[in-house]
């Protein structure tokens, strides 16, 4: 059986599949199911800010044809109340990486210390959410911007710092740039696309919010170009994530070069079963071409062998 | 997200209406469905008809839906969730104010296959009762009210711990306020129960995790549990989430 482990900024995952950040991951429960039950390597917890917050009105999220599209709108129960849930989460065999959002690099800092006094294993700055004003996107779109709250934030804690980006800019490149500069410990691509569903019927867009992100296949394309350009410009760690359901999807990103994938809507489309699923197809494809080991197979596309 | 035409709507009481309209899907009884009310809102409610929903007044939602007419445009998202395990013979259900709706569906579909039916409902007053008469073409009717206008005057708790003392059933389905599902399910001890539990949705398929209810996604696990699930749900009958994910207990 080939290995599937891989190791990402000091965090070993007994295999390449993360829980992505905004799909269950609000109660330590929901976490703990993903990583006993689901198998997955690591979790990535909901976005969590400074206070409560309860998102955009309903509906906040869709089902269509090439994907989800959602506009959740970041609810949260607060960084506060989140210790009771990243504790249970923690019961678990599996890194727990903390996802934050902030608008300034100071409270970005100020969540981070409390995600490591909490103990989860990495923070995840969440630089991308595109449908909630000052936050997400705001934040990620400005490479100086950028390199500002990851420097911040690397200077407020001991435990890796990655940051998430939206593949909605010029350049993601150099924004991942930013993000190796400051001392940041790895990047995570990409995040949902801004997009809209109108109802012809009625005339109007059905999300509460009008625009929202979509995820799923739909934006499977888009994300491994972004994961390819950004190991082609840095050299930290890429975490691959975008319409993710088989192992044939995540060898698409490893091999754009990706160490570890994050899996969102695949949890919808598959159950939580997709973890070891993708970790089944992966390790199949690898005994089947005789690769041994994840690291023969990372950036493969790009290094054209 | 289908749209779909409001082509009746039913008065059961003071505060109760009853919407109903051509569902394009086939649904189980004890699934529901997102309803849109454009511009407003969407939130989740049982299928009290295979085309039909019951709603309580209580909020800026159901007003929105007591103010729809006949030819009013809504969405529709689903039939979701797991619905009832109907296999056993001897039922008894239990409904608690507009819970009856959840079980309807049911008690139709156990009084066409010919099975065993009693059917306890509470409600605060007579004039609070809903589909005691719809109920009584498919079982035997027993009902409590608050205030003892109608039936045993208390909790339809004691009218449910005389019908199992007068006669053991195979199976419980009960749906109402959870401090009832709560007393409902200790009385049960060792019969199967099946309760239909309700939390703040956003989503209503299974990937926002809002409904989380111990390790269970209301929405897509749920909404109808086991007794056995019940017993690891730590959060049954205690706290629900608010709409931030914050525990509210009950």
């Amino acid at each position: 059986m080939a290995d599937i482990r891989t190791e990402i900024a000091g965090l070993k995952l007994e295999n390449p599949t993360m829980l992505a950040s905004g799909i269950l991951g609000q109660t330590g429960e929901s976490l703990l199911k993903i990583i006993n039950e689901g198998g997955a390597g690591a979790v990535v917890t909901k976005s969590i800010g400074m206070e409560p917050r309860e998102g955009h009105g309903s509906p906040c999220a869709l089902e269509l044809d090439g994907g989800l599209l959602n506009a959740m709108g970041l609810p949260n129960p607060g960084i506060d109340a989140f210790e009771t849930e990243l504790k249970i989460a923690l019961k678990g065999d599996a890194p727990v990486i903390g996802s934050i959002f902030a608008d300034t690099g100071e409270k970005f800092s100020i969540l981070a210390g409390k995600m490591e006094e909490f103990g989860a294993s990495a923070v995840e700055l969440n630089l991308s959410c595109p449908h909630a004003d000052k936050y997400g996107l705001d934040m990620g779109s400005d490479p100086e911007k950028v390199r500002e709250i990851v420097g911040q934030v690397k200077n407020s804690v001991k435990i890796p710092v990655f940051a998430k980006l939206s593949p909605m800019v010029p350049d993601i490149g150099q924004i991942a740039l930013a993000v190796q500069e400051a001392g940041g410990d790895g990047v995570v691509a990409i995040n949902t696309i801004k997009a809209m569903k109108i109802e012809p019927e009625l005339g109007m867009p059905v999300l509460k919010n009008k625009v929202g992100g979509i995820s799923g296949p739909a934006i499977k394309p888009a994300g491994v170009r972004a994961v390819y350009e950004i190991s082609g410009t840095v050299e930290i760690p890429v975490i691959g994530v975008g319409g993710i359901n088989t192992g044939m999807d995540a060898l698409e990103y490893i091999m754009a070069g990706a160490s570890a994938v994050q899996i969102g809507s695949g949890v919808h489309y598959q159950g939580i079963d997709v973890f070891s699923k993708v970790n089944q197809e992966i390790s199949e494809f690898m005994d089947r071409k005789n690769y041994s080991k994840l690291d023969e197979i990372i950036g493969m596309a790009r290094k054209g062998i | 997200m289908q749209i779909v035409q409001v082509s009746e709507v039913i008065n059961e009481t003071n505060n109760i209406k009853t919407i109903k309209f051509k569902l394009p899907v086939e649904s189980k009884p004890g699934q529901f469905i997102m309803v849109w009310i454009p511009g407003i809102d969407e939130i989740p409610m049982s299928l009290s008809y295979s085309d039909g929903i019951t709603v309580d007044n209580v909020g800026e939602a159901t007003q929105a839906i007591h103010a729809l007419e006949i030819g009013s445009q809504i969405g529709i998202k689903g039939p979701y969730g797991n619905g009832f395990d109907l296999s056993e013979n001897n039922f008894l259900l239990v409904g608690g104010g507009t819970g009856i709706a959840a079980l309807a569906q049911a008690a139709e579909k156990l009084s066409q296959s010919g099975k065993n039916l009693r059917i306890a409902i509470g409600a605060r007053t007579a004039s609070d009762l809903l589909f005691q008469e719809r109920m009584k073409a498919f079982g035997e009717v027993h009902v409590a009210t608050d205030d003892g206008s109608s039936g045993h005057h208390g909790f339809v708790t004691q009218v449910v711990e005389k019908l199992i003392a007068e006669k053991k059933p195979d199976m419980i389905l009960a749906c109402g306020p959870e401090p009832m599902m709560v007393a409902v399910v200790g009385l049960a001890g060792d019969i199967s129960i099946q309760c239909s539990l309700e939390r703040y949705m956003k989503c209503g398929f299974g990937i926002c995790g809002s409904c989380q209810c111990g390790k269970y996604t209301v929405c897509k696990d749920g909404p109808v549990f086991s007794g056995q699930q019940l017993a690891e749900i730590e959060d049954f009958g205690k706290w629900k989430r608010d709409a931030a994910g914050k525990p509210v207990w009950f």
